[in-house]
């Protein structure tokens, strides 16, 4: 007997419905199938212009997910509103430690200018190679997307990390 | 020297760096979970090549989508030719295709055509 995994409905009705809720694991075993299923719902909902920033965003956030989660766990969710916007929004826990400093990015890519989002990618690129890719990721969220918004959420001394780009 | 052929997958390219063939591509989408360990071997056959290099090599990179770490990857590959451009006095050529459409690709290419002295063309297709 074939054993359904979790992810199978969600990424079904994403399928189906072009609305993605899912909160688990987010390894390979999923990334795979939903940058599979994310690429043919995008594409039916927007340009192939768009559809491939849509995409390259879901691709950055979810590996960020993967590798920054501190349980390799999370939640992520999209879906279009009537001007076919997509809005993806993920979330997970993230290590106290690391909070400082990803605020400080932030809230630098934040107050960028398309221009200065250019040079941080251009300067994050050229950096020796880190364990980190210097956030270069983070910069193409913040330089494709039409909208962003971030919190952190604590609950019981444990932080959540939460962006939405909106595209 | 002995030719590095990597296979594509879904998710990473097809890599062919054939000295005897002057064939040098990377070819499909790269999204590999650990770049560091898929770049490893190209990195180290350019080291190797850079011991006797063509008079002229000429690089392709026809790629879809390219995830953060890949292009910190790229960007050593590019390091990498840049060094045996300058210290064996050779010609060397990086040529970057990209689907007209995807302008992250197109400005992908360009940030890497700024930050590189070899002689970078970016082309669409």
């Amino acid at each position: 007997m074939r054993v359904e995994k979790p992810y199978h409905q969600a990424l079904k009705a994403f399928s189906e419905l072009n609305q993605l809720s899912y909160k688990g694991p987010i390894t390979d075993e999923f990334l795979t199938p939903l940058w599979i299923v994310s690429e043919e719902v995008f594409f039916k909902n927007a340009s192939s212009k768009k559809a491939k920033k849509q995409q390259h965003i879901l691709i950055e956030l979810s590996q960020n997910i993967n590798q920054h989660s501190i349980n390799k766990q999370g939640e992520i969710d999209i879906e279009f509103n009537e001007k076919k916007q997509a809005t993806i929004c993920c979330f997970n826990k993230i290590s106290n430690d690391q909070i400082v400093e990803l605020k400080h990015h932030l809230q630098e890519l934040s107050q960028a200018s398309q221009i200065g989002l250019t040079k941080l990618y251009i300067k994050g690129l050229s950096k020796k190679m880190t364990k980190k890719t210097a956030g270069l990721g983070l910069i193409q969220v913040f330089k494709y997307a039409e909208k962003i918004q971030y919190d952190f959420i604590e609950k019981n001394g444990q932080y959540f990390y939460l962006l939405k780009a909106i595209l | 020297m002995e030719p590095l052929i990597i296979k594509a997958t879904e998710y990473t390219p097809e890599i062919t760096l054939d000295k005897e063939a002057a064939l040098f591509e990377f070819k499909g989408n790269s999204l590999p979970e650990n770049a560091v360990n898929f770049f490893a071997p190209v990195i180290e056959w350019f080291e190797d090549y850079k011991e006797k290099p063509l008079e002229k090599t000429e690089v392709v990179f026809n790629l879809g989508y390219i995830n953060s770490s890949s292009s910190k990857k790229i960007m050593e590959v590019l390091e990498e030719l840049e060094e045996i451009m300058d210290e064996k006095k050779v010609q060397i050529n990086v040529f970057w295709r990209y689907e007209e459409d995807d302008e992250v690709n197109e400005d992908t290419g360009k940030a890497f055509q700024e930050i590189t002295s070899i002689p970078f063309k970016l082309e669409v297709y």
